[in-house]
Protein backbone atom coordinates (compact mmCIF):
# COMPACT_ATOMS: atom_id res chain seq x y z
CA UNK A 1 0.00 0.00 0.00
CA UNK A 2 3.04 2.61 0.49
CA UNK A 3 3.50 2.52 -3.40
CA UNK A 4 -0.70 3.31 -3.74
CA UNK A 5 0.02 6.48 -0.81
CA UNK A 6 3.12 7.20 -3.15
CA UNK A 7 1.12 6.97 -6.70
CA UNK A 8 -1.66 9.02 -5.00
CA UNK A 9 0.86 12.14 -4.20
CA UNK A 10 2.10 11.69 -8.12
CA UNK A 11 -1.39 12.61 -9.25
CA UNK A 12 -2.41 14.76 -7.02
CA UNK A 13 1.70 16.82 -7.49
CA UNK A 14 4.01 16.30 -9.37
CA UNK A 15 7.47 17.66 -8.61
CA UNK A 16 9.59 19.76 -10.73
CA UNK A 17 12.27 17.74 -11.52
CA UNK A 18 9.37 15.76 -13.72
CA UNK A 19 8.80 18.92 -15.54
CA UNK A 20 11.97 19.39 -16.25
CA UNK A 21 12.20 16.07 -17.98
CA UNK A 22 9.00 16.81 -20.08
CA UNK A 23 10.42 19.90 -21.05
CA UNK A 24 13.85 18.61 -21.79
CA UNK A 25 11.95 15.36 -23.27
CA UNK A 26 9.92 17.74 -26.14
CA UNK A 27 13.35 19.14 -26.84
CA UNK A 28 14.35 15.45 -28.22
CA UNK A 29 16.51 15.00 -25.56
CA UNK A 30 16.12 11.19 -25.22
CA UNK A 31 17.78 10.17 -22.04
CA UNK A 32 15.60 12.77 -20.39
CA UNK A 33 12.14 10.79 -21.74
CA UNK A 34 14.20 7.55 -20.46
CA UNK A 35 13.70 8.68 -16.68
CA UNK A 36 10.28 9.72 -17.37
CA UNK A 37 9.86 6.08 -18.69
CA UNK A 38 11.99 4.96 -15.48
CA UNK A 39 9.59 6.86 -12.81
CA UNK A 40 6.46 5.15 -14.53
CA UNK A 41 6.97 2.04 -15.70
CA UNK A 42 6.33 0.32 -13.09
CA UNK A 43 2.63 1.78 -12.28
CA UNK A 44 1.81 1.57 -16.30
CA UNK A 45 3.12 -2.43 -15.99
CA UNK A 46 1.36 -2.74 -12.76
CA UNK A 47 -2.44 -1.44 -14.03
CA UNK A 48 -1.93 -3.52 -17.71
CA UNK A 49 -1.00 -6.85 -15.81
CA UNK A 50 -4.19 -6.81 -13.40
CA UNK A 51 -6.03 -5.22 -16.28
CA UNK A 52 -5.51 -7.70 -18.77
CA UNK A 53 -4.26 -10.86 -16.23
CA UNK A 54 -1.41 -11.69 -19.21
CA UNK A 55 1.91 -10.04 -19.04
CA UNK A 56 2.73 -10.71 -22.42
CA UNK A 57 0.11 -8.52 -23.74
CA UNK A 58 0.57 -5.83 -20.74
CA UNK A 59 4.06 -5.44 -21.49
CA UNK A 60 2.98 -5.24 -25.35
CA UNK A 61 0.19 -1.73 -23.56
CA UNK A 62 3.02 -0.46 -21.40
CA UNK A 63 5.20 0.20 -24.74
CA UNK A 64 2.79 1.26 -26.39
CA UNK A 65 1.81 3.94 -23.80
CA UNK A 66 4.97 4.94 -23.38
CA UNK A 67 5.47 4.93 -27.05
CA UNK A 68 2.59 7.63 -27.32
CA UNK A 69 3.71 8.96 -24.91
CA UNK A 70 6.71 10.37 -26.56
CA UNK A 71 4.88 10.66 -29.88
CA UNK A 72 2.26 13.04 -28.53
CA UNK A 73 5.34 15.27 -26.31
CA UNK A 74 4.99 18.05 -28.33
CA UNK A 75 1.52 18.57 -27.24
CA UNK A 76 1.71 18.19 -23.95
CA UNK A 77 0.92 21.12 -21.39
CA UNK A 78 4.09 21.63 -19.27
CA UNK A 79 2.15 22.25 -16.71
CA UNK A 80 -0.28 19.86 -16.70
CA UNK A 81 0.45 16.61 -14.57
CA UNK A 82 1.43 13.56 -16.48
CA UNK A 83 0.14 10.80 -14.25
CA UNK A 84 -3.37 10.58 -15.41
CA UNK A 85 -2.25 10.27 -18.83
CA UNK A 86 -0.51 7.59 -18.40
CA UNK A 87 -3.53 6.03 -16.32
CA UNK A 88 -6.34 6.38 -18.52
CA UNK A 89 -3.98 5.53 -21.61
CA UNK A 90 -3.20 2.53 -20.46
CA UNK A 91 -6.62 1.68 -19.42
CA UNK A 92 -8.25 2.86 -22.24
CA UNK A 93 -4.89 0.23 -24.63
CA UNK A 94 -6.04 -2.12 -22.40
CA UNK A 95 -9.93 -1.69 -22.77
CA UNK A 96 -8.98 -2.11 -26.06
CA UNK A 97 -7.33 -4.82 -26.65
CA UNK A 98 -9.40 -6.71 -24.26
CA UNK A 99 -12.81 -5.94 -26.64
CA UNK A 100 -10.56 -7.14 -29.57
CA UNK A 101 -9.38 -10.63 -28.08
CA UNK A 102 -10.93 -13.50 -25.76
CA UNK A 103 -11.56 -12.68 -22.19
CA UNK A 104 -8.62 -14.09 -19.99
CA UNK A 105 -8.89 -15.59 -16.57
CA UNK A 106 -5.45 -17.15 -15.68
CA UNK A 107 -2.73 -14.36 -14.27
CA UNK A 108 0.69 -15.12 -15.78
CA UNK A 109 2.72 -15.19 -12.10
CA UNK A 110 5.46 -17.52 -12.86
CA UNK A 111 8.14 -14.29 -12.58
CA UNK A 112 6.80 -12.75 -9.50
CA UNK A 113 6.91 -15.78 -7.82
CA UNK A 114 10.75 -17.13 -9.25
CA UNK A 115 11.77 -13.92 -7.68
CA UNK A 116 10.30 -14.21 -4.33
CA UNK A 117 12.59 -14.98 -1.63
CA UNK A 118 9.88 -17.81 -0.39
CA UNK A 119 9.90 -21.52 0.58
CA UNK A 120 7.97 -24.00 -1.42
CA UNK A 121 5.09 -24.20 0.73
CA UNK A 122 4.45 -20.49 1.03
CA UNK A 123 5.28 -20.17 -2.59
CA UNK A 124 2.31 -22.61 -3.15
CA UNK A 125 0.20 -20.28 -0.98
CA UNK A 126 1.18 -16.93 -2.80
CA UNK A 127 0.46 -19.24 -6.43
CA UNK A 128 -3.09 -20.22 -4.60
CA UNK A 129 -4.08 -16.63 -3.47
CA UNK A 130 -3.45 -15.29 -6.92
CA UNK A 131 -4.83 -17.90 -9.04
CA UNK A 132 -7.77 -16.62 -6.38
CA UNK A 133 -7.65 -12.84 -6.62
CA UNK A 134 -6.97 -13.16 -10.78
CA UNK A 135 -10.41 -15.82 -10.73
CA UNK A 136 -12.32 -13.13 -8.68
CA UNK A 137 -10.98 -9.75 -11.47
CA UNK A 138 -12.11 -12.17 -13.81
CA UNK A 139 -15.39 -12.16 -12.60
CA UNK A 140 -15.97 -8.51 -13.20
CA UNK A 141 -16.69 -6.40 -15.44
CA UNK A 142 -14.52 -4.27 -17.90
CA UNK A 143 -15.75 -1.36 -16.19
CA UNK A 144 -15.85 -3.13 -12.40
CA UNK A 145 -12.42 -3.89 -12.92
CA UNK A 146 -11.05 -0.43 -14.30
CA UNK A 147 -12.26 0.70 -11.37
CA UNK A 148 -11.47 -1.91 -8.50
CA UNK A 149 -7.65 -1.71 -9.59
CA UNK A 150 -8.06 1.82 -9.76
CA UNK A 151 -9.17 2.82 -6.20
CA UNK A 152 -8.32 -0.47 -4.41
CA UNK A 153 -5.57 -1.87 -5.97
CA UNK A 154 -3.40 1.59 -7.19
CA UNK A 155 -5.08 3.44 -4.08
CA UNK A 156 -6.79 6.63 -6.03
CA UNK A 157 -9.34 8.32 -4.95
CA UNK A 158 -12.97 7.70 -6.41
CA UNK A 159 -12.08 11.17 -7.80
CA UNK A 160 -9.47 10.48 -9.30
CA UNK A 161 -10.49 7.41 -10.68
CA UNK A 162 -13.66 9.13 -12.17
CA UNK A 163 -11.46 11.37 -14.36
CA UNK A 164 -9.22 8.97 -15.42
CA UNK A 165 -12.22 6.44 -16.55
CA UNK A 166 -14.26 10.04 -17.38
CA UNK A 167 -16.77 9.02 -15.72
CA UNK A 168 -19.03 10.72 -12.53
CA UNK A 169 -18.35 10.03 -8.67
CA UNK A 170 -21.71 8.35 -8.81
CA UNK A 171 -20.74 5.56 -11.28
CA UNK A 172 -17.48 5.05 -10.18
CA UNK A 173 -18.45 4.61 -6.70
CA UNK A 174 -21.20 2.27 -7.37
CA UNK A 175 -18.50 0.17 -9.77
CA UNK A 176 -16.39 0.05 -6.95
CA UNK A 177 -18.98 -1.12 -4.60
CA UNK A 178 -20.17 -4.10 -6.91
CA UNK A 179 -16.82 -5.57 -7.62
CA UNK A 180 -16.20 -5.48 -4.14
CA UNK A 181 -19.08 -7.53 -3.25
CA UNK A 182 -18.43 -9.69 -6.68
CA UNK A 183 -14.85 -10.34 -5.28
CA UNK A 184 -15.87 -10.89 -1.44
CA UNK A 185 -18.58 -13.57 -2.74
CA UNK A 186 -15.82 -15.42 -4.60
CA UNK A 187 -13.20 -15.31 -2.46
CA UNK A 188 -15.80 -16.69 0.51
CA UNK A 189 -17.14 -19.34 -2.08
CA UNK A 190 -13.58 -20.15 -2.69
CA UNK A 191 -12.22 -20.63 0.79
CA UNK A 192 -15.89 -22.42 2.08
CA UNK A 193 -16.37 -19.66 3.99
CA UNK A 194 -20.23 -18.94 2.37
CA UNK A 195 -21.81 -16.70 5.00
CA UNK B 1 -32.44 -3.86 13.71
CA UNK B 2 -34.72 -5.28 11.77
CA UNK B 3 -33.57 -3.59 8.36
CA UNK B 4 -29.84 -3.98 7.57
CA UNK B 5 -27.54 -2.25 5.46
CA UNK B 6 -26.99 -3.48 2.24
CA UNK B 7 -24.00 -5.22 0.88
CA UNK B 8 -23.11 -2.83 -1.73
CA UNK B 9 -23.05 0.26 0.80
CA UNK B 10 -20.83 -1.59 3.53
CA UNK B 11 -18.63 -2.40 0.91
CA UNK B 12 -18.29 1.24 0.40
CA UNK B 13 -18.02 1.63 4.25
CA UNK B 14 -15.12 -0.51 4.99
CA UNK B 15 -12.85 1.83 2.48
CA UNK B 16 -14.50 5.42 3.88
CA UNK B 17 -16.10 5.75 0.05
CA UNK B 18 -19.21 6.72 1.71
CA UNK B 19 -20.24 10.22 2.17
CA UNK B 20 -19.51 11.53 5.98
CA UNK B 21 -23.94 11.82 6.79
CA UNK B 22 -24.14 8.40 5.25
CA UNK B 23 -20.91 6.69 6.95
CA UNK B 24 -21.86 8.16 10.03
CA UNK B 25 -25.47 6.51 9.89
CA UNK B 26 -24.15 3.16 9.23
CA UNK B 27 -21.54 3.08 11.78
CA UNK B 28 -24.25 3.42 14.27
CA UNK B 29 -26.21 0.47 12.57
CA UNK B 30 -23.23 -1.54 12.65
CA UNK B 31 -22.20 -1.11 16.00
CA UNK B 32 -25.22 -2.61 17.00
CA UNK B 33 -25.98 -5.52 14.35
CA UNK B 34 -23.56 -8.84 14.24
CA UNK B 35 -24.56 -9.61 11.06
CA UNK B 36 -24.00 -6.56 9.46
CA UNK B 37 -20.50 -6.74 11.65
CA UNK B 38 -19.78 -10.19 9.79
CA UNK B 39 -20.42 -8.96 6.21
CA UNK B 40 -17.60 -5.84 6.97
CA UNK B 41 -15.02 -8.75 8.58
CA UNK B 42 -15.66 -10.56 5.31
CA UNK B 43 -15.03 -8.07 2.86
CA UNK B 44 -12.14 -6.81 4.78
CA UNK B 45 -10.85 -10.57 4.39
CA UNK B 46 -11.30 -10.96 0.89
CA UNK B 47 -9.91 -7.03 0.31
CA UNK B 48 -6.85 -7.91 1.75
CA UNK B 49 -6.54 -11.31 -0.15
CA UNK B 50 -7.23 -9.07 -2.95
CA UNK B 51 -5.01 -6.56 -2.44
CA UNK B 52 -1.54 -8.15 -0.66
CA UNK B 53 -1.59 -11.58 -2.96
CA UNK B 54 -0.70 -9.31 -6.52
CA UNK B 55 2.85 -9.12 -6.64
CA UNK B 56 4.84 -5.39 -8.52
CA UNK B 57 6.88 -6.28 -11.32
CA UNK B 58 10.07 -7.60 -11.12
CA UNK B 59 13.33 -5.30 -12.29
CA UNK B 60 13.88 -7.68 -14.99
CA UNK B 61 10.27 -7.32 -16.54
CA UNK B 62 10.74 -3.19 -15.39
CA UNK B 63 14.27 -3.50 -17.73
CA UNK B 64 13.05 -5.47 -20.64
CA UNK B 65 10.13 -3.04 -21.14
CA UNK B 66 12.44 -0.02 -20.43
CA UNK B 67 15.09 -1.52 -23.24
CA UNK B 68 11.85 -1.78 -25.83
CA UNK B 69 10.77 1.35 -25.63
CA UNK B 70 13.86 3.44 -25.64
CA UNK B 71 15.08 1.11 -28.53
CA UNK B 72 12.26 0.96 -30.44
CA UNK B 73 12.68 5.03 -29.92
CA UNK B 74 16.51 5.62 -30.73
CA UNK B 75 15.89 3.16 -33.84
CA UNK B 76 12.86 5.56 -35.02
CA UNK B 77 15.45 8.65 -34.44
CA UNK B 78 18.11 6.86 -36.19
CA UNK B 79 16.02 6.47 -38.94
CA UNK B 80 14.50 10.37 -38.96
CA UNK B 81 18.49 11.41 -38.74
CA UNK B 82 18.80 9.17 -42.17
CA UNK B 83 15.75 10.70 -43.71
CA UNK B 84 17.08 14.56 -42.82
CA UNK B 85 20.76 13.80 -44.39
CA UNK B 86 19.02 12.20 -47.85
CA UNK B 87 16.49 15.84 -47.75
CA UNK B 88 19.62 18.13 -47.10
CA UNK B 89 21.76 16.33 -49.81
CA UNK B 90 18.84 16.24 -51.92
CA UNK B 91 18.21 20.07 -51.69
CA UNK B 92 21.70 20.91 -52.09
CA UNK B 93 21.99 19.50 -55.31
CA UNK B 94 19.10 20.73 -56.71
CA UNK B 95 20.16 24.59 -55.18
CA UNK B 96 23.28 24.47 -57.28
CA UNK B 97 21.40 22.80 -60.35
CA UNK B 98 19.24 25.86 -59.83
CA UNK B 99 21.92 28.54 -59.67
CA UNK B 100 23.94 27.09 -62.59
CA UNK B 101 20.68 27.07 -65.10
CA UNK B 102 20.32 30.69 -63.45
CA UNK B 103 23.48 32.02 -64.10
CA UNK B 104 23.79 30.43 -67.60
CA UNK B 105 20.79 32.31 -68.53
CA UNK B 106 21.96 35.83 -67.11
CA UNK B 107 25.10 35.41 -69.55
CA UNK B 108 22.75 35.57 -72.90
CA UNK B 109 21.14 38.08 -71.80
CA UNK B 110 21.61 41.30 -73.93
CA UNK B 111 23.21 44.30 -71.86
CA UNK B 112 19.55 46.31 -72.44
CA UNK B 113 17.76 43.61 -70.42
CA UNK B 114 19.98 43.74 -67.58
CA UNK B 115 19.71 47.55 -67.30
CA UNK B 116 17.57 48.44 -63.87
CA UNK B 117 13.64 48.68 -64.91
CA UNK B 118 12.62 52.72 -64.35
CA UNK B 119 10.31 53.64 -61.45
CA UNK B 120 7.32 55.04 -61.54
CA UNK B 121 6.86 58.72 -62.70
CA UNK B 122 7.25 61.15 -60.46
CA UNK B 123 4.25 62.55 -58.73
CA UNK B 124 4.23 66.27 -59.30
CA UNK B 125 3.09 68.20 -56.67
CA UNK B 126 -0.58 69.67 -56.91
CA UNK B 127 0.10 73.72 -57.89
CA UNK B 128 -0.74 75.49 -54.28
CA UNK B 129 -3.15 78.23 -55.07
CA UNK B 130 -2.10 81.46 -55.50
CA UNK B 131 -1.83 83.96 -52.25
CA UNK B 132 -4.11 87.08 -52.92
CA UNK B 133 -2.26 90.08 -52.55
CA UNK B 134 -3.07 93.86 -52.86
CA UNK B 135 -3.04 95.34 -56.55
CA UNK B 136 0.25 97.53 -56.33
CA UNK B 137 0.78 98.91 -59.87
CA UNK B 138 4.09 98.72 -60.90
CA UNK B 139 5.84 100.42 -64.18
CA UNK B 140 8.05 97.95 -66.20
CA UNK B 141 10.47 99.86 -68.62
CA UNK B 142 9.79 98.96 -72.08
CA UNK B 143 12.17 95.96 -73.09
CA UNK B 144 14.25 96.35 -75.77
CA UNK B 145 14.01 94.09 -79.10
CA UNK B 146 16.72 92.77 -79.72
CA UNK B 147 16.34 92.16 -83.66
CA UNK B 148 18.62 88.82 -85.02
CA UNK B 149 21.43 89.10 -87.63
CA UNK B 150 24.82 90.16 -87.90
CA UNK B 151 26.31 93.51 -87.01
CA UNK B 152 29.69 93.83 -87.68
CA UNK B 153 32.53 91.60 -88.79
CA UNK B 154 36.51 92.07 -88.05
CA UNK B 155 39.37 90.71 -89.46
CA UNK B 156 42.03 90.04 -87.38
CA UNK B 157 45.31 89.00 -88.72
CA UNK B 158 49.08 88.80 -86.72
CA UNK B 159 52.12 87.55 -88.80
CA UNK B 160 53.06 84.01 -88.34
CA UNK B 161 49.14 83.31 -86.84
CA UNK B 162 46.27 81.77 -88.67
CA UNK B 163 43.61 84.79 -89.64
CA UNK B 164 40.32 85.26 -87.31
CA UNK B 165 37.09 86.71 -88.69
CA UNK B 166 35.25 88.50 -85.99
CA UNK B 167 31.96 88.56 -86.01
CA UNK B 168 29.54 90.47 -83.97
CA UNK B 169 25.65 89.91 -83.48
CA UNK B 170 22.79 91.49 -82.51
CA UNK B 171 23.54 89.82 -79.43
CA UNK B 172 26.29 91.58 -77.35
CA UNK B 173 26.41 88.17 -75.42
CA UNK B 174 27.15 86.31 -79.14
CA UNK B 175 30.44 86.84 -80.56
CA UNK B 176 31.58 84.61 -83.43
CA UNK B 177 35.34 83.69 -84.53
CA UNK B 178 36.31 82.31 -87.25
CA UNK B 179 39.49 81.08 -87.94
CA UNK B 180 40.05 81.30 -91.98
CA UNK B 181 42.41 78.74 -93.72
CA UNK B 182 45.85 79.58 -95.34
CA UNK B 183 44.41 80.31 -98.70
CA UNK B 184 41.30 81.57 -97.95
CA UNK B 185 40.14 84.98 -98.47
CA UNK B 186 37.46 86.83 -97.54
CA UNK B 187 35.44 88.75 -99.65
CA UNK B 188 34.93 92.40 -98.21
CA UNK B 189 31.96 94.39 -99.04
Amino acid sequence: MEMAVSLMCQFTAEPGSIRGLIHDAKAGDLAAFEQIVTRYERIVLRIARRLLADSELARDVAQEVFLRLHGKLGKFQEGKDLAPWLYRMTVNLCHDLRRRSKPSVALDLAPALRDAALDPEQAMELLQRQELVAAALAELSPREREAIVLRDLEGLSTAEVARVLRSSEGTVRSQISTGRVKIKRFVMAQLGRRR
Amino acid sequence: MSVHVSEEILALYVRGDLPEHDSRSVARHVDECQDCKQVIADISFSYEIFTNSLNDPTAAELATLRSAVMGKLRADAAESRSWVWLFAAAASVLLCLAALIWRGERQELPPMARLPRPGPPAVMPPPEPPIATPRTHVTQAPRKRIEPGMCAATLITKAGQPAYLKMSTSDPNVVILWQLEENEKVATP
